[in-house]
Order: C-alpha cells, then structure tokens, then sequence
C-alpha cells in the first residue's frame, strides 16, 4: 500500500484535483494502476469539442518508469486521426518513451499530448499505420519509436 | 480505492495560503513528491533530488531527471544546508497547521501580512479547529500510536517519530514533546531494536560502495558479495544481480543523510523494496480471441448465476434492480 508508486500517485492525485487543468478531466482514478483521463483541445484546432479518452496505466516502478499511455476507443471516445497516433491508440510521443523523466506526471504527459493535438495540421494517420498497428506489441512501452518529427 | 490512502498524504495544498504552499513544494523531491530525504546536489546542474531516488534513475538515464544535463552518480554531492533546511521546516509545518484557535489572533496578522481575502482566513481559521484534536490513532503502516494532529508528518517520516507514547509510563503531552525531543538527540535509542552487532553498525559517511561489473562475476562470488553484508543469496543471477544493485543504490543514499542509519535498518528496507517490487504482476491476456473460446464455458455458467442471483434479488428488492444487471455484466467480463 505505501509502496514509492502508490503515495506518489497520491500526491498526484491531490494536485490534480487543485490543478483545474482546463480541458483535463479525471474519467476514472479508482485505483493506483490505472486512471483514464479525458482531454479536449481547447481553442481553435481541427479537434474542436471533441473529447478523446487517455488510459494511463502505471507499474510499481512509476515514476522511475514511464506510465504507459494510450488513447482509447470506449464507443463514445474514439481514437483521434493524427500523424503521430496509431489507430490501435499507440502514440509515438518522445516523452511516453526514450524522453521519459520521473519529474514529470500524469498532469504534465496531458497537457503535452494537448498541444500534440492543438497543433495538428492534417487528420490523418502514420504513414506506416497499417504495417505497424498488424505487428504492434501490446504496450507501446515495448515499441522502439522512432522520433523524427519535432514540428508537431 | 481506500479513502484512507488518500488522507495519509500531505502535500502542498495543506496550507491554504499561496506563499506557504510554494514553500513546502520547493522541499520536495521532484521524483517522489516527498521531502527530501538525504538531499543530494547535481553539481553539473544544480538541480536537488533525494539520493535514492536519484539514484535508482541515474542507471536508466545519465542525466538530470529536471534539466537534462548529462550527469554520474559520482558527481552527486550531499545538500547539508538544505537537509538542515528541510528538517526545519518539517518541524514548523507541525507549528503552522497545529497552531491552536487561541492564538488566532497572531495568524490572522500573518494573513493581513500575505494575502487579505477573507476566504483564506476562513480556510485557515477553521483548520487548525479540526486538528486541534489530542485523539490518538493507530498509524495504518505501523500500527504504532500517534496524535491524530501528527499522523500526516508521522508518515511522510516513514513512521519514525511522532509517536503519541513510545512508553507506557509517560503519559502527558508536554511530556511526549520532551521526549520526542530527546528522542531526537539521543537517536541511538531506536536502534537498539537491531540486537546483532552488525547490524547496529552505522556506516562512515566516506565509505560508498563501488559499483560492481556484475559479468564478469561467478554465482558464487555473487552471493560472497551479499552475503558479506548479511542480506539473501536466494534466487538465481538476475535476482541476486537485482538485489545488489538495490543494496548499493540504498546504502550509499544513506550515507547521504546527516544521520546515516544503521545496517539492520537499511536491510528491512531492502526487504520491503523486494517484497513491492516482486509482487507478482497481474497476467496479460495476450490473445483475447483464445482467452474468450477457453474460458467460454465459464464466463457462460457465471453469466447464469449472476442473471439467477440478479432475478432473485430483484424479486427481493425493487428499488435496488437496476444496479445489478450493470454489475453482474462487469463480473463476467473480468473473470
């Protein structure tokens, strides 16, 4: 119950609540090892009113290891066509892999994947989509991404 | 998830004044969220982390967590000052938030002071109210007794200190203060528990642990390593490598605290790393089309029972029917 993940998770927990990010909702927080969260793009952008569902899922080495983080389909979120995220709901971000630092929180990864979408230009998917999504591991933890866009 | 994991933490949103707030968030460590406990300077940067929890990072990634300098674990240098600061300011925060209703007059002074909306007053006002309480409780990690105005600092120390009676015979606040404060100088008292003299030894505050190239180590010169601190030689290379990659990163954190502590005591927290990080993981379904034609039979035979037990109590209880469809379909799902 005390473990390092869980109290830390907490903290977060409580600081979200006094965040009040706009646009970042918490859909569920029932337990320390998986939370959904509900985000929106605020502003002007090709996703207007529409809100997406994240899954963050977190292992007992949080906030040592990344969380794992994906847009999910539930029926009434659906997954958003964007050049950096699969339709499998895989994002291809650099700080959910290799740019993962303890420092930052869930907060922090949502208002990242916020202006990914605010600055989207085109709705579109990954170019490698279909070869990716048929082989792709089930935790995108376990993909070795390659970043090479860092306009969006 | 337990309401009670929640009302352990503290965090800076007790204090309802924006300056205090700020104040305790910059004594807290950016990785754990907790104070700081055995400070440690990035001297390439100059960025503070506790030292374990620097060091467990470091290996995953040379540089600071913060700033993205590139930095080694040999460039981490103990933050005295800081740590003095921090103690400080842990023994104020108990002040501030337990200042009792008859001194209210001097804190509304300090809102004037700070910020003069009548909400913070109220917040503030009513707070220390609520806490004021002299209500003992059982600490749910240690189950020890503490004062119900404590039991947030009491945790956020790791269950050391703050004790409502460590000994039956005193009984008195003023007294447990005065013994929380002896206590606090004579800190050898605690370690008395650890009965084998080698455990009680408390290591130099030079005396850090190299690090080890575990491939070209045998099983047996791995076990002679841990074994001559005493600690598990059980399980196989990867759990014994494991294990002594935990032990160096925690003993040389402890030798970053002002007052080290002792072997018995960094062993059991060891043993309690272990025993979080090996719990087992909850299976993955790899292949739900599989899962589902396997486990048919029983997801079917559960569907009926929960239908049964759902028609039953329907017959029993009118207004509670429509939770329990939703319910039972979420059962079967799980299994």
């Amino acid at each position: 119950m005390s473990s390092i993940s869980s109290k830390r998770l907490a903290k977060e927990l409580k600081e979200f609540h006094s965040l009040n990010l706009v646009g970042v909702t918490l859909l569920k927080a029932d337990d320390f090892k998986q939370w959904l969260v509900g985000i929106e793009v605020m502003g002007e952008s090709l996703f207007q009113n529409e809100v997406f569902a994240l899954r963050f899922t977190f292992d007992s080495q949080y906030p040592i290891s990344s969380p794992e983080v994906v847009f999910i389909d539930d029926g009434v979120h659906h997954i958003p066509p964007h050049p950096h995220v699969y339709s499998n709901g895989h994002i291809c971000a650099s700080i959910l892999g290799q740019e993962w630092s303890p420092v930052l929180s869930v907060a922090s990864v949502c208002i990242t994947l916020q202006s990914m979408l605010a600055s989207c230009k085109a709705k579109e998917r990954p170019p490698d989509n279909d070869r990716y999504v048929r082989n792709a591991p089930l935790s995108p933890k376990n993909t070795r991404f390659h970043y090479d866009d860092d306009t969006v | 998830m337990d309401p009670h994991e929640l009302a352990d933490v503290t965090d800076p949103s007790d204090f309802p004044l924006e300056v205090l707030k700020k104040l305790d968030s910059t004594f807290r460590c950016t990785i754990c969220k907790e104070f700081f406990e055995a400070p440690v300077l990035l001297t390439q940067c100059g960025h503070t982390f506790c030292s374990l929890c620097i060091r467990n990072q470091l290996p995953n990634k040379p540089e600071c967590p913060l700033c993205k300098k590139a930095t080694k674990e040999t460039h981490l240098v103990r933050n005295v000052m800081f740590g003095e600061a921090i103690d400080t300011w842990c023994k104020a925060r108990e002040d501030i938030e337990s200042i009792p209703s008859t001194s209210k007059r001097k804190l509304d002074d300090v809102i004037c002071i700070y910020n003069s909306t009548s909400e913070a007053e109220e917040d503030i006002s009513s707070k220390p109210k609520k806490r004021k309480t002299k209500e003992e409780v059982s600490c749910p990690i240690c189950f020890r007794h503490v004062l119900m105005s404590s039991i947030n600092s009491h945790i956020d120390n790791g269950c050391k200190g703050y004790l409502a009676r460590e000994d039956p015979k005193l009984g008195g606040s003023d007294k447990l203060k005065s013994k929380a404060a002896w206590n606090s100088i004579f800190k050898q008292d605690k370690r008395k528990i650890y009965n084998s003299p080698q455990d009680s030894e408390i290591p130099d505050h030079d005396s850090k642990l190299p690090k080890v190239s575990y491939g070209t180590l045998t099983l047996s010169g791995l076990k002679t390593l841990l074994s001559d601190f005493g600690l598990s030689t059980t399980g196989d290379k990867d759990a014994l490598i494991a294990r002594h990659e935990r032990w160096i990163a925690i003993y040389n954190a402890n030798l970053d605290r002002a007052h080290p502590k002792s072997l018995g005591e960094l062993k059991t927290r060891l043993e309690e790393v272990e025993e979080t990080v090996n719990r087992p993981a909850p299976k993955r379904i790899s292949d739900e089309k599989d899962w589902t034609k396997k486990n048919q039979d029983q997801f079917k035979s559960l569907i009926e029972q929960a239908g049964n037990g759902a028609k039953r109590k329907r017959g029993d209880d009118e207004s509670n029917n429509q939770n329990i469809p939703e319910s039972s379909s979420e059962r079967s799902e799980r299994t």
